[in-house]
């Protein structure tokens, strides 16, 4: 069955139509990759998905109930959290007050001591950087804590909204290796806006092509991948 | 002379800092400058007395029940009058709470009246001495709840989920919601909190100034400078420019003309403002427009 299930969806800012006609799926486990240009509609999904905005028509299905209408705390607890674009930390307060935040709406102590464990192990340099205001951290360490802090929340469904944003190659190899083992070792699903086609499609399962606010193209990543002449055109991959 | 003027300084410092800390949690929390704070303080003293005159509860035992009903009072003005304004510009919002504020002075004037009442405390005819230094028992009462209001504050905003709450709202609304912290609760407790603080400022030092409905503004007046000398947005800041200005402003009143008392804080603020525009601990911040 589908995790996450969007009908029809219809999404506007103001008078200008964002999103047209909407039609997507997410299947348990894996990634799926959201890629396109600037303003294709990437961040839009997600933002609806995580109800910061309303959609004008259509619906949302997250394990065959609707969350279209409900407020974004109320879809955190139900077990979608994102990492958004601009990371959206807590740049006053230190990391473990960040990561704290993440485990808000949990309450099992033994289960949260051990997502805590787990990220520590994984991202060391968070343990090493523990008192320090996150608006101190560099770019790259601040994303890895913008998704730590969406994992600590214990969901079901991780969005990820261009983890790669404004980081320098090698890190961005780094948050995708980072992104990639999150998959292996908990088989966590994740929908992941990128612009980085090749590297966003070597991780993902599956993908959907944004043009203009329209899903132009969906797919396995095998055939996103193969179908050079649709990348050329939709993405100005050579 | 200069020792003893700092003495009670810091009494008139104490409740500065507590008005002043309760005026930026709400601006931290919802980012509104709330007029209506300084009734908030002559609500929770007038409640004090109700329950001192109609209970015949002893001042001190007064202030826990007072205060108590001072923090639902705020979260019904959180209701009724700011959350349906949420989402709209700033202007609406602070002409709304500046017709909070008249309309809880003219309600207390018709339940009340205008004429200034005393709030009988025990504590106001004894005096502490020290050599040649002395302090009056309510002024020590107000220094002690102070402290003891603001140790219970720090414990509770940095070591219970709700106060981690009011922190990760204040630093960033989306970022808060995204966590699954629902921030109109985390706004409806922070007016909780801050009705709660501000009306002990107004219990405490009712016994000195006596009560009136225009007692809150006044203070407010001052606690608003505080922010702005401690650095508007700093809790912190908020604390030490109370003290800092009740020190201040005691000491110039001791060797100056009474008159000018009363100005000092309006002086700060404008030198403030002129001079260090970010006050002691505030960060410049640049909005694009």
């Amino acid at each position: 069955m589908e995790l996450l299930k969007i009908n029809n969806l219809q999404v506007y800012y103001g008078y200008s139509q964002a999103l047209f006609n909407i039609n997507m799926e997410v299947t348990e486990g894996g990634i799926v990759v959201l890629l396109g240009a600037n303003g294709a509609g990437k961040s839009t999904i997600l933002r609806t998905i995580s109800g910061i905005i309303r959609a004008r028509e259509g619906n949302i299905e997250f394990r065959g109930q609707r969350i279209d209408r409900l407020q974004p705390h109320k879809i955190v607890e139900l077990g979608i959290a994102q990492a958004p674009e601009g990371r959206e930390l807590f740049p006053n307060l230190t990391v473990r007050d960040n990561l704290m935040a993440g485990q808000y709406t949990r309450s099992n102590k033994m289960e949260m001591k051990k997502d805590w464990d787990q990220v520590i192990s994984w991202f060391p340099v968070l343990g090493e950087r523990m008192n320090q205001h996150a608006g101190t951290l560099s770019g790259g360490e601040q994303q890895i804590l913008a998704i730590s802090r969406a994992f600590l929340s214990h969901p079901s469904l991780l969005l990820l909204d261009e983890p790669s944003l404004g980081l320098s190659p090698t890190l961005a190899t780094k948050i995708f290796g980072v992104v990639h083992k999150i998959k292996q070792e908990t088989g966590l699903t994740i929908l992941l806006a990128e612009q980085n086609v090749m590297m966003a499609l070597s991780i993902a399962n599956s993908g959907y092509v944004f043009e203009l606010g329209r899903v132009a193209l969906a797919g396995k990543s095998r055939f996103l991948l193969e179908d050079k002449s649709v990348l050329q055109s939709y993405l100005g991959v050579s | 002379m200069l020792i003893q003027l700092i003495i009670s300084g810091l009494a008139l410092g104490s409740v500065y800092a507590l008005i002043a800390l309760a005026l930026v949690l709400i601006y931290k929390g919802s980012r509104l400058l709330n007029l209506a704070h300084g009734e908030l303080v002559t609500i929770g003293a007038y409640f004090s007395l109700a329950i001192i005159v109609q209970i015949k509860l002893p001042y001190l035992v007064a202030l826990f029940p007072a205060v108590v009903v001072a923090g639902i009072f705020a979260l019904i003005v959180e209701r009724i009058v700011i959350r349906p304004l949420a989402g709209s510009e700033e202007w609406p919002i602070l002409i709304a709470t500046w017709g909070v504020s008249i309309t809880i002075r003219g309600l207390i004037g018709l339940i009340w009246g205008h004429a200034p009442r005393p709030l009988p405390s025990p504590f106001t005819s004894q005096h502490l001495r020290w050599g040649v230094y002395s302090i009056s028992g309510q002024e020590l009462v107000i220094i002690i709840t102070s402290l003891l209001m603001l140790l219970i504050f720090y414990l509770f905003f940095t070591r219970s989920k709700s106060g981690l709450g009011m922190q990760a709202v204040a630093d960033n609304h989306l970022g808060a919601s995204l966590c699954g912290i629902s921030v109109r609760r985390i706004n409806a407790l922070t007016w909780i909190v801050s009705g709660m603080v501000a009306a002990v400022a107004g219990i405490t030092v009712s016994p000195i100034f006596f009560l009136h409905v225009d007692m809150g503004f006044g203070l407010f007046l001052g606690a608003f400078s505080a922010a702005v000398l401690g650095g508007f947005g700093s809790i912190i800041g908020a604390i030490t420019g109370g003290y800092l200005l009740g020190v201040i402003q005691t000491v110039t009143g001791g060797y100056m003309p009474a008159a000018i008392k009363s100005s000092v804080p309006f002086v700060i603020l404008i030198l403030v403002l002129v001079l260090r525009p970010t006050g002691i601990f505030g960060k410049a911040v640049i909005e694009r427009k």
